[in-house]
């Protein structure tokens, strides 16, 4: 178990000085440190991360929104965590350092630094990488400008803007970038905004504006795109909408309520990235996240499974899959495969 | 002389980095650590009564340091709250 040692010095009486000790235990951004102590170093789930940590990973780029080296860091840091094996953690801190030395080449695109620094911050956190040069690269990595995008042009804009996919990576970025620098008011806003995606109105919705992509048809709030400031998943209106992710449900070109492959596909990014956020969010004090507004993920979920969106149609989000059926012991019929998300995953060994 | 035992007790079972933390301190000498008190007196139908009980004595500590090892981050001291406080070092 991570522990930090404290000491306090003192005099008993008119006694000889004494020094007592108190090894306070430190949890990770994801998980409890006793829990994660906990967890299994064999079986299949083990087994499987384990060989994502040790394989040969491809070169870092933050700009390439389809690069997942942050999600095998993750890999090698839970194994770090976990055994203790130093290896693992050089491995990483590897990573970390090319990702800070590449950034003035890679600084883009906000969908591709969302999907990949929550899990680089993930993984230092794991590895206790706190080189004070990586703690102020991750400090403003949350709002260095990326200009690509004609709106959201940094990790903090687009999480307060959007409850579309972008936002979703974007939200996890941010909580865990300010969770590791210790930014406790970063942390809040993104908790609000995360509030405001599940249903919340008065959390958060001021700043959101809809996307091309909006069609009020999907969302209960039935409002015009210039009046949509959420929920980014649907509250239980009525039957066909109740848990749709409204923003990226909405890319299905079929007309609503029918979905088709693409918003599936854009609903499970959706999921995973504010799923991960969740899972920051709980171990930062939102305690009751997958509880929250009649347990908006679940109801995401069953939207999902009703909609022909189970399985995903792709690997990348049976992670997200696998934390909603342990999380809610919900189960939509066999996963065909495994395989980490963006930037996180190995929810089936995280979770038992 | 007996060692005095100094114990530390932190307000939650554990924290992520970052966290504020307060660790209270109790001390107490094995030397004199109780002291028993002895009632005594008459019940309505003039018997003789006596109860004696066990007090335990914390003896008065004197916190002259708290700090983080790794890190060497001292902690507040509040002596008259007998604890002591700050942040969890980020690991």
């Amino acid at each position: 178990v991570r522990t930090e040692r404290l000491l306090v010095t003192g005099r008993v009486g008119q006694g000889a000085a004494v020094t007592a000790i108190l090894d306070v235990p430190v949890d990770y951004l994801i998980v409890g440190a006793a829990e994660l102590a906990a967890l299994p170093t064999a079986g299949t789930p083990w087994s499987r991360m384990l060989a994502v940590a040790d394989s040969s990973w491809p070169s870092v780029k933050l700009d390439d929104q389809d690069n997942q080296v942050a999600a095998k860091a993750v890999a090698a840091g839970l194994v770090y965590a976990r055994t203790g094996t130093a290896s693992y953690r050089t491995k990483v801190v590897s990573v970390l350092n090319q990702v800070r030395a590449t950034q003035a080449s890679n600084q883009s695109k906000a969908l591709a630094w969302g999907r990949q620094v929550g899990g680089y911050v993930i993984a230092a956190d794991l590895v206790g990488y706190r080189d004070p040069g990586f703690v102020a690269w991750v400090d403003q990595a949350r709002t260095v400008t990326l200009p690509e995008h004609g709106r959201w042009k940094s990790i903090q804009g687009t999480m307060r803007t959007t409850y579309g996919n972008w936002g979703a990576w974007c939200t996890a970025a941010h909580l865990a970038a300010s969770r590791y620098v210790g930014d406790q008011a970063g942390v809040d806003t993104a908790i609000r905004v995360l509030k405001g995606y599940l249903g919340d109105r008065a959390a958060w919705g001021d700043e959101i504006a809809a996307t091309a992509g909006y069609d009020p048809a999907w969302s209960c709030a039935a409002t015009p795109s210039a009046e949509y400031r959420g929920p980014g998943i649907n509250p239980a209106c009525t039957p066909v909408l109740d848990g749709a992710v409204v923003e990226d449900v909405a890319r299905s070109a079929t007309v609503a309520p029918l979905v088709d492959d693409t918003g599936r596909m854009y609903s499970w990014e959706n999921l995973a990235g504010y799923l991960l956020a969740a899972r920051l969010a709980q171990r930062a004090g939102f305690a009751d996240v997958y509880d929250y507004q009649g347990a908006a993920f679940r109801r995401a979920a069953q939207f999902l499974a009703r909609n022909g969106g189970w399985p995903p149609q792709y690997t990348v989000s049976y992670s997200t899959a696998v934390t909603l059926t342990r999380v809610y012991g919900v189960d939509f019929g066999p996963l065909p495969g495994y395989n980490h998300d963006r930037c996180f995953g190995y929810t089936d060994w995280l979770t038992p | 002389m007996a060692t005095p035992v100094v114990t530390l007790t932190p307000d939650r079972a554990s924290y992520s980095p970052g966290d504020p933390i307060v660790v209270a301190v109790s001390a107490v000498d094995a030397d004199n650590s109780s002291e028993r008190l002895v009632l005594s007196g008459t019940d309505s139908q003039g018997n003789a009564v006596t109860v004696a009980l066990n007090i335990d004595r914390r003896d008065t500590f004197t916190i002259t340091s708290a700090v983080w090892e790794r890190t060497g981050v001292a902690l507040a001291i509040d002596q008259a709250g007998m604890r002591v406080s700050g942040s969890v070092p980020s690991a």
